[in-house]
């Protein structure tokens, strides 16, 4: 019987952002399809879907032609569908065997299990494919590449008819590659369904045998990869229609000297990064996730530990010993993660603007809360926050505010911004509120400010930064002025080995 | 009008005020007087010792740390104040080795929370066991190799138990004191707000400039001499100072706080509230006793309470989570309709 | 076999065996008097090797041993339970004044002690999974209405054990090794044959180290925290019952200051129980009680002050977190660079 997988009309909003829409689709067993689209173009949502995680909106998923509804991961698990996502899910103090046959320890009567079965049935597997694992080792010794190995393994041992691949060869070296495009193989021979996602060209082309590329949320196109080549994927990729979005913004013409310098920048997860960065100048700084991007302006802001390299701000070396001596010599970030590490979320918007600049606003020790109260105000008047008081709660506001309450902290009176670091600013924002901060982001560099864009929207980044740098693996892998950049060039880049 | 009738405080109060005439009530009936000036002294006495405490509980509250070392610090500050006047030391000279020890385990304490990250139960408990074995040893250093209780003399320390101004204690003035400038400093000083916005995000607070690992720190260096101070005022009456002084009061000073609206990390109530949640606690402690309620069942509650106040602030917090995660489903339902 | 030797080899307890060992030593040379003197033999019999001191370490370690493992077993599922002491006396001074009784019997009291260490379990069950608190707050709650309900119960004083049969259990010995000792020893065994040789053991790892993943593979946490408060709450109960048992009365306050769960703790996260879930066994515990125990043995016999001995308590907990601390991090630390690496 012909083993099938098939997404229909499969729908998912979140509050402001449309994660996907119109999604139709079928997998036919024994192929491998793979499932294609820059960052956010909702390729981990749909894999959520599949597994269970997370619930569609709308829409059914057909498994060999009948339709099925999971209520939880392991219903799906149990309805034969594996998900290898990209954190590994593992039991580091116990065995490859146990974490193998995890789920599926054998029991007798008595609860009790002889560990030697699964030992063996371990060793069979690892040796079918050429593994070089010790089966009674704790998985939390293994070396990364191992770790993946055995998740991969745990998955083929649930043998079920359906199994995804979240970009599983990122942790991987030549020899573990080979064994899993042979397992890949042998799944395809078994006729099971393979859906493979991953930003690896080369890859993609040695072991997929379908393509179905997604773009902002939607299906864009499906196709034999016999059929097509890398740049007919990037076009299908990018390629958008930006309307007026980018057309009314006011660009800075005056670009000034050198404001920052970084050279050979190393910290944990940062390679050998040099850059600068000019006088009201929006630099863009691309690639993909992991790539290294927040890692780079964390250590610029101090917040995380240089290991090697040098910063010099307006031609004078610095270096930040806390987020604080950064902030004084005018170095302002907005993190990523706006709930976990930009706002307090149960204080009020009062409080959460004033924060870097209590020292600022009062009067020996005491606050002065009158001035506290202004400064917020006009914050959100400035930003256009829609709140009826500035004593409302954070928590409470949408995306796209809270995104201006840490804009108005780090741009007023007060402060004095000579260089902003954005953080994917318009995560998660609906389309206006997305159209405002770009305008704002062009304000600010007709008014000197300097800012660093981080995001994973190419349109976005294009279409505002004056140069773009790609970066990919803590290295930069590609420098683009606005003229020279396009979707198609910088996304090679980001993807470049 | 209606914000203060509205207000987390008003609510203590009302409650206090019910429970003063529950009390008083229930005594009269027993044909005991709840106003008795023994009672009232006895009450007095209570509240200055675990409001010290409740102070600095509080404080180390906001900021979302907790330190259970507390009380057994005090027993030490107060061991430090005893054992020095008792060898003739001037007063002032013992309160200040008393602040100086008792600033040092604040000091270790808030370095176990904030630069090791330790969970600050934990360490704190640690941190406990050391405080005790080293009050006896102390002892033992200053009593020819015996730990002993000690009896002192001294005119400057027992100013402080036993002046009474107005017939009130001066311990209790030093308290309201001391509660309207932590108060203050709170609500006013920037200090203060650093306070908050560390209780409620510390992440957060670091990426904004704030030196969350400073702020801990000196709150506990805070809270373990206001526990000496506490012990000062146990011992200072009749010129004690016991081995296991304050050790029924470990969790007082938190539940008092919690009980007055601070939680974890920040919340509505401040040092208002937490004075009005010590006087319920003390009010409800020598209430059951004048009624004459066994005084074992009186430690119970004080249990109960405890846990009472803990389960409601963390309820209070995962109610405010779910309350939001609704309204989050409520928009995206709106979103995909509009969308 | 080989491979289980070279795994204890591997363990962080080995280096612990090695200190115990020569501690051991030293204290039976210095003890004995054979520095000053005395024959060679007095070594194995007088001082730290004569037969009341190890009676009194063995009694000693009964409680702690019980206390360890319920602890321990909390600890790797991932939980907490900060409410073992005040359980222990609380269920001990039940035990004392139910056997008072007229009409109960030795193994009836057991039943009823029994009885009343499951409800402390559910109740610990019920806070954490009804009520959803946090164990550890749930548990520092609790602890403080057990102890004040343990002075409710004893109304402040001792509770006499005068019942023949448990008397005689209490002291009963074989040499020097008390037979409470041995059962201590017994339900060590069977638990970490638990552990390691059961599914259940299993699914208290995959739950600790990774509960998220532990889900997936259909283990059920609330289920597994029923049974392992009850299963603690019972241990540290009899534990408390034991030392009674041997002292012959139950105390409302001897437990608490003698703090046999800080050593439990130090003793569990110094044998390789991390705080953080996940990890450790049994055997590498023992190794660090007994270490702990012949530790403040030593200092007695060196005639160090009692005190310091509490002042160690409270350092070696400390110590110990920090090592595992230490532990957690460099795995973490290994972890990003293995994936920078690539």
């Amino acid at each position: 019987m012909q083993k099938s997988l098939e997404f229909r009309d499969i729908e998912k909003n979140y509050p402001g952002v449309r994660a996907l829409y119109g999604i139709n689709f079928k997998a036919e067993g024994g192929r491998v399809m793979a499932l294609m689209g820059e960052n956010g173009a909702g390729k981990s949502t749909l894999l959520k879907i599949l597994s269970a995680d997370i619930q569609p909106d709308i829409g059914q998923i057909l498994i060999n032609g009948e339709e099925v509804h999971f209520q939880s991961p392991v219903d799906a698990i149990r309805g034969g569908v594996s998900v290898i996502y990209q954190e590994r899910q593992l039991f580091a103090s116990l065995s490859v065997a146990e974490n193998i046959f995890c789920g599926d320890l054998p029991s007798n009567k008595l609860g009790g299990y002889d560990s030697r079965q699964i030992i063996k049935d371990t060793k069979e597997l690892l040796d079918k494919f050429g593994l070089d694992i010790d089966p009674y080792e704790k998985v939390g010794h293994l070396n990364v590449a191992h770790q993946q190995m055995v998740e991969i393994m745990k998955a083929y041992r649930r043998n079920t008819d359906i199994i995804a691949f979240d970009e599983p060869t990122a942790p991987l070296t030549e020899v573990e590659i080979k064994i899993l495009f042979g397992l890949i193989k042998l799944l395809k021979e078994e006729g099971k369904v393979v859906l493979y996602v991953s930003h690896r060209m080369n890859e993609i082309f040695q072991v997929a045998d379908d393509i179905v590329v997604l773009k902002d949320g939607g299906f864009v196109t499906q196709m034999k990869t016999s059929e097509c080549n890398e740049a007919m994927l990037i076009k299908a990729m990018v390629g958008r229609d930006i309307g007026d979005t980018y057309s009314n913004l006011v660009r800075n013409t005056n670009i000034g000297d050198v404001l920052l310098e970084v050279k050979n920048l190393k910290t944990l997860a940062v390679h050998d990064v040099s850059f600068t960065l000019r006088k009201g100048e929006i630099l863009g700084l691309s690639g993909l996730v992991g790539a290294g991007r927040t890692e780079t302006v964390r250590a610029i802001f101090g917040a995380d530990a240089i290991l090697e390299g040098e910063i010099y701000l307006e031609g004078k070396k610095v270096s930040f010993k806390s987020t604080r001596d950064a902030i004084d010599h005018g170095i302002m970030l907005c993190p990523e993660d706006r709930k976990e590490q930009g706002l307090i979320m149960r204080r009020t918007i009062r409080e959460n603007v004033a924060m870097p600049s209590i020292h600022k606003l009062s009067h020996w020790i005491f606050l002065d809360k009158k001035q506290v109260r202004n400064l917020a105000e006009e914050a959100v008047e400035d930003f256009d926050i829609k709140t009826p008081t500035v004593e409302k709660v954070v928590g409470e506001l949408s995306g796209g505010n809270q995104q201006k309450v840490i804009l108005g902290r780090w741009i007023n009176k007060v402060v004095d911004t000579k260089i902003l670091i954005l953080d994917e600013p318009t995560k998660g924002i609906d389309v206006g509120t997305k159209a405002e901060i770009y305008k704002l982001i062009c304000e600010l560099a007709c008014r000197g400010i300097s800012i660093i864009l981080i995001s994973s929207e190419l349109t976005e980044v294009i279409n505002l930064a004056d140069r773009v740098l790609v970066m990919h693996n803590g290295h930069i892998t590609g420098e683009f002025a606005r003229e020279d950049a396009t979707e198609e060039n910088v996304l090679a880049a980001a993807m470049l080995d | 009008m209606k914000k203060i009738l509205k207000s987390k405080n008003f609510t203590l109060i009302l409650i206090l005020i019910v429970l003063i005439a529950v009390f008083s009530f229930w005594s009269s009936q027993l044909g005991k007087n709840f106003f008795a000036t023994s009672t009232i002294k006895n009450v007095l006495q209570a509240i200055i010792v675990t409001g010290f405490l409740t102070i600095g509980a509080g404080c180390l509250l906001i900021s979302g740390n907790m330190d259970i070392a507390m009380s057994t610090i005090g027993c030490l500050g107060l061991t430090v104040i005893g054992n020095a006047c008792a060898k003739a030391i001037p007063g002032p000279i013992a309160l200040l080795m008393m602040i100086v020890i008792c600033g040092l385990f604040g000091l270790l304490d808030g370095w176990l929370v904030s630069v090791m990250k330790f969970p600050s139960f934990i360490a704190t408990m640690g941190v406990s066991f050391i405080v005790k074995g080293l009050t006896y040893v102390y002892s033992q250093w200053w009593n020819n190799g015996v730990a002993t209780n000690v009896n002192f003399k001294d005119a400057f320390i027992q100013w402080f138990g036993k002046t009474n101004l107005f017939g009130i204690p001066i311990g209790a003035y030093i308290l309201i004191l001391f509660f309207v400038i932590y108060g203050i400093m709170i609500s006013k000083t920037r200090f203060g707000m650093k306070m908050l916005l560390v209780g409620g995000n510390p992440q957060a607070a670091r990426l904004a400039g704030i030196n969350a690992t400073k702020v801990v720190i000196t709150l506990f260096v805070n809270g373990s001499i206001l526990a000496g101070i506490s012990g000062l005022f146990q011992g200072a009456r009749l010129g004690m100072a016991g081995l296991t002084a304050l050790s029924t009061n470990q969790f007082t000073g938190l539940t008092a706080a919690m009980i007055g609206g601070i939680s974890f990390g920040g919340g509505i109530g401040g040092m208002g509230g937490a004075l009005i949640g010590l006087l319920i606690l003390n009010t409800f402690q020598i209430g059951m006793s004048v009624v004459g309620v066994n005084p074992y069942w009186v430690t119970t509650f004080s249990g109960i309470l405890l846990l009472g106040a803990l389960s409601i602030d963390f309820l209070k917090l995962r109610f405010a989570s779910t309350k939001l995660a609704r309204k989050r489903r409520k928009e995206v339902k709106e979103a995909g309709k509009n969308a | 076999m080989r491979r289980f030797l070279k795994q204890m080899v591997r363990q962080k307890a080995f280096p612990l065996l090695i200190i115990l060992i020569v501690m051991m030593i030293f204290t039976m040379v210095y003890s004995s008097g054979v520095l000053k003197g005395a024959p060679v033999s007095a070594m194995f019999t007088k001082g730290f090797m004569s037969r009341t001191n190890w009676v009194t370490n063995f009694y000693n370690l009964v409680i702690q041993i019980m206390m360890m493992v319920g602890l321990s077993c909390i600890l790797i599922s991932g939980n907490f339970d900060m409410s073992i002491s005040s359980q222990a006396t609380l269920g001990s001074l039940i035990f004392a004044i139910v056997l008072k009784q007229t009409w109960s019997s030795w193994w009836s009291t057991i039943l009823i002690t029994l009885a009343v260490a499951l409800v402390f379990g559910l109740i610990n069950t019920f806070l954490v999974n009804e009520v959803k608190l946090p164990a550890f707050i749930a548990t520092i709650g609790i602890s403080s209405v057990y102890t004040g309900l343990c002075n409710v119960v004893s109304k402040g004083d001792n509770v006499q054990i005068s019942d023949e049969a448990i008397v005689a259990f209490g002291q009963k010995t074989f040499g020097p090794v008390p037979l409470m000792f041995i059962i201590a020893i017994v339900i060590l065994i069977i638990v970490e044959y638990i552990l390691f040789k059961t599914k259940f053991g299993r699914s208290l790892y995959m739950s600790g180290s990774n509960p998220a993943a532990a889900r997936l593979c259909g283990l059920n946490p609330m289920k597994m925290r029923t049974i392992l408060f009850c299963v603690n709450s019972t241990l540290a109960v009899f534990g408390g019952v034991f030392w009674s048992c041997q002292t012959k009365m139950a105390s409302p306050t001897s437990i608490i200051s003698s703090a046999p769960n800080m050593t439990a703790t130090s003793a569990a996260v110094l044998g390789g129980v991390s705080f953080f879930g996940g990890t450790g066994e049994l055997i590498g515990p023992l190794i660090a009680v007994f270490l702990i125990n012949i530790f403040e043995n030593m200092l007695n016999i060196l005639h160090v002050s009692e005190y310091y001995v509490i002042i160690l308590q409270g350092v070696l907990l400390i110590v110990s977190l920090i090592i595992d601390y230490f532990g957690v991090k460099k795995r973490e630390a290994a972890n990003i660079a293995a994936a920078m690496a690539k």
